[in-house]
């Protein structure tokens, strides 16, 4: 069943809190994701070209910057990838 | 012109005939003169095909024309001859010969044959040999001196197992990588699992063996599987038994040994792959050659023409080193007309770093190196500078040593062997001085125990990938451990090192992390009187390996190097992983690049396969790579000697 951005949104939103908590009132960037590979790639690693058309993937980025103890300024990055169903495909951070 | 003779005046001779001793002298001298010509007009790149395939089953013999397909196509000049008109005596000749059976069940049967063969590799010369049934063959029908030496010297293939003669096994299932080697990476990066389709199947086909080697070969792929009477054999049997098999010899001869009919490899484009990287194997490795790539006007704009003088002493004795070990070292100034006009190419500018990889790509194709160094950090060869394939984190490029790596305009996935000996933000040159006196000795040894430290909120994800080199100490936390309650003997006498911790573009020092709290966890000075001689080094900070505008002070990655740590790894920008595990993004290429370590590959082997591992692994997980996968195959770079390799000790 696919999803609205808004609902998207919101399962990603939940799991940066519970994941990520410093990260829980920052509001995302959003962005399409194609999942495919490019041909070169696939050449390279002796990859078959996959029959069926890719399908593309939200990628909600929530971003911050913190202070260490020494004054310096860190970035904090999350992205939750999510596909049109809600199912979360990647959570990474830095 | 007078036309009035056709031949000279009778006056003019006798009856006399030319000595029959001179007349013979001077035929065998025009002989000789013609092979010489003959034999200069193909020096280079020449390949010498003999067809040995005489069984009836004409219509599946296409392996003759699969091997002149890919060696017409790399631009080789190729002969080819029948078995049984081949003459000995020609071979020489010819840069490599390639001896095909495709699928012939008697291959080889004849004692001239392999008595050829035998001479051939003692010699040191470069053979591929092909044939589904070629030790299949000796081993049932085999059974003179000239078999025996055949076997061992030729194929390689064990005799004696436990007392009986070693079965060569024919019902086989499709290639499987088993070991690392050129063969299977470069300058194509073949697949794991290699699809095979006999012609014919069952315990009597001539198109593949299982072959068990001697310890002196390799055995490259093997097979998914092994029967005999439709049941499978054992497999620590099937293990052992190979299909793509190597030998190389003290006298430089090199044997690749395809013990299966080329042409019924299911893919037409991996059949041609594996013989390029064949070829590729047999024509680099007898003269392995690193190419060391630098600028001449940089180094004396930033050093001064003294300076420069003392990094080209060092650069001239590093290269000696490489040569004390067999390694050719070709120094390449990319906008000296001195050094390139001997391969006939211009120089190029050395801020442009797409020029600057064009010109990699030429002298690749004409000196075919198996390393490159790249000596100086982005002021003397810049980084690509590439935009972020991951677009708002915060960081809008990424520098990058990636395309310098690859062979074509793919960016991603690299293909040479490629470290950084960066220097510093000083116009004294005395940092990279030290790492080329440091790179000139070829032995590193260093104790195989540990350092690790992670932010704490990423524990369970670092303690799987420290888990890889962990000896001796157990993975450190930030909080509580911080810069300065860090003890030295922590890290004093450690051969590897693992960070999982925060960086930031605006300071030297790396951070740890517990909830909102984000402390000191490591600073160059925690190095100021530490022993990280040799020492292997992977950080997975953001900016870990930012050495843009960076004296030695003001970034861990050259405070390592100047205290004569061997590799740093490290991102240039922002680096993403888990939480928690499976290792993704930096944890797997971090992970990956020390298993290879491990398994006691150079550090530019490791870490091409590291980044190959890596694309593999996340198009397993997700079915894709993602925008972060990406940007962690261009932001990690390596500052090492691609060339060199830890030696663990006690």
């Amino acid at each position: 069943m696919t999803l609205t951005s808004e609902q998207l949104k919101k399962i990603a939103t939940e799991h940066i809190k519970k994941e990520s908590p410093e990260l829980k009132d920052v509001e995302p960037s959003i962005q399409e994701e194609e999942r495919s590979i490019p041909q070169k790639v696939e050449r390279k690693l002796g990859l078959e070209h996959p029959k069926k058309t890719p399908t593309n993937a939200k990628v909600f980025t929530f971003k911050k910057t913190v202070t260490a103890e020494d004054g310096a300024k860190i970035p904090i990055v999350s992205k939750v990838t999510i596909d049109e169903n809600g199912n979360i495909i990647k959570s990474t951070g830095n | 012109m007078n036309n009035e003779f056709i031949k000279p005046p009778a006056e003019e001779l006798t009856d006399l005939p030319v000595p029959l001793e001179v007349a013979k002298a001077r035929a065998a001298k025009v002989a000789d003169k013609a092979a010489a010509k003959a034999k200069a007009a193909r020096k280079g790149k020449t390949v010498l095909i003999i067809n040995g395939d005489n069984d009836i089953h004409f219509e599946d013999d296409q392996s003759v024309l699969v091997f002149m397909s890919a060696f017409q196509n790399m631009g080789d000049e190729v002969r080819v001859e029948q078995a049984k008109d081949t003459s000995y005596s020609t071979w020489s000749s010819y840069d490599i010969v390639v001896w095909s059976c495709g699928d012939d069940y008697s291959a080889i049967g004849d004692v001239n044959s392999k008595q050829m063969l035998i001479d051939y590799v003692a010699q040191g010369g470069r053979l591929i040999l092909e044939g589904g049934n070629i030790a299949g063959w000796i081993r049932e029908t085999g059974i003179t001196i000239v078999d025996r030496e055949f076997q061992e010297k030729v194929l390689h293939a064990e005799r004696n197992c436990g007392g009986y003669s070693c079965w060569v096994y024919h019902d086989v299932g499709d290639l499987k990588l088993e070991n690392t080697h050129p063969i299977a990476t470069t300058p194509n990066i073949l697949p794991e699992t290699i699809g095979f389709t006999p012609t014919e199947l069952g315990d009597k086909s001539g198109d593949a063996n299982a072959v068990r080697i001697l310890p002196d070969a390799t055995g490259i792929y093997n097979w998914s599987h092994v029967a005999y009477e439709g049941n499978l054999v054992k497999e620590s049997i099937a293990s052992i038994s190979y299909g793509l098999i190597t030998y190389e010899s003290e006298n430089g001869g090199r044997i690749v040994y395809f013990a299966f009919d080329i042409d019924d490899i299911d893919e037409p484009d991996i059949q041609q792959k594996l013989i390029q990287n064949s070829l590729n194997w047999l024509r680099t490795t007898s003269n392995p050659s690193a190419l060391i790539i630098s600028s001449k006007g940089q180094l004396i704009d930033k050093y001064g023409e003294d300076a420069f003088n003392q990094i080209e002493q060092k650069i001239n004795g590093y290269i000696q080193a490489l040569s004390n070990v067999g390694f050719t070292g070709y120094l390449i100034y990319v906008d000296d007309e001195n050094c390139l006009s001997p391969y006939e190419l211009n120089p190029v500018d050395p801020k442009d770093a797409t020029k600057i990889k064009e010109l990699i790509d030429d002298l690749d194709k004409k000196l075919v190196p198996n390393n490159f160094l790249i000596l100086g950090g982005h002021s003397i060869i810049p980084f690509h500078i590439i935009d972020n394939p991951c677009g708002d984190d915060g960081d809008t490029q990424v520098y990058s040593d990636n395309p310098y790596t690859s062979r074509d305009e793919d960016i991603l996935i690299p293909e040479r062997a490629l470290g950084r000996l960066p220097d510093d933000s000083s116009t004294n040159a005395s940092f990279l001085i030290s790492l080329l006196e440091a790179i000139t000795s070829r032995i590193k040894r260093a104790k195989k125990s540990s350092f690790g430290i992670s932010a704490k909120v990423w524990r369970w994800a670092s303690e799987s990938v420290y888990d890889a080199i962990k000896s001796g100490q157990e993975l450190k936390l930030s909080p509580p451990v911080l810069s300065n309650n860090l003890q030295i003997d922590w890290i004093n006498d450690k051969g590897y090192f693992y960070f999982n911790v925060h960086g930031s573009e605006e300071t030297p020092n790396w951070y740890g992390q517990e909830g909102s709290r984000y402390p000191v966890a490591f600073s160059p000075d925690n190095l100021a009187n530490a022993n990280v001689e040799n020492a292997v080094i992977c950080t997975e900070a953001c900016y870990g390996a930012n050495i843009i505008n960076k004296s030695v002070d003001e970034a861990i990655s050259l405070k390592f190097l100047e205290k004569k740590a061997a590799c740093f790894v490290g991102s240039t920008k922002i680096a993403y992983g888990p939480l928690s595990p499976p290792s993704t993004d930096a944890d797997l290429i971090v992970l990956k690049f020390y298993e290879h370590i491990k398994e006691g590959l150079t550090f530019g082997e490791a870490f091409i396969r590291a980044k190959q591992d890596f694309a593999l692994e996340t198009i397993r997980m997700y079915g894709y790579l993602d925008a972060t996968g990406k940007k962690t195959l261009l932001e990690f770079v390596m500052f090492a000697d691609p060339l060199l390799k830890l030696e663990e000790i006690e």
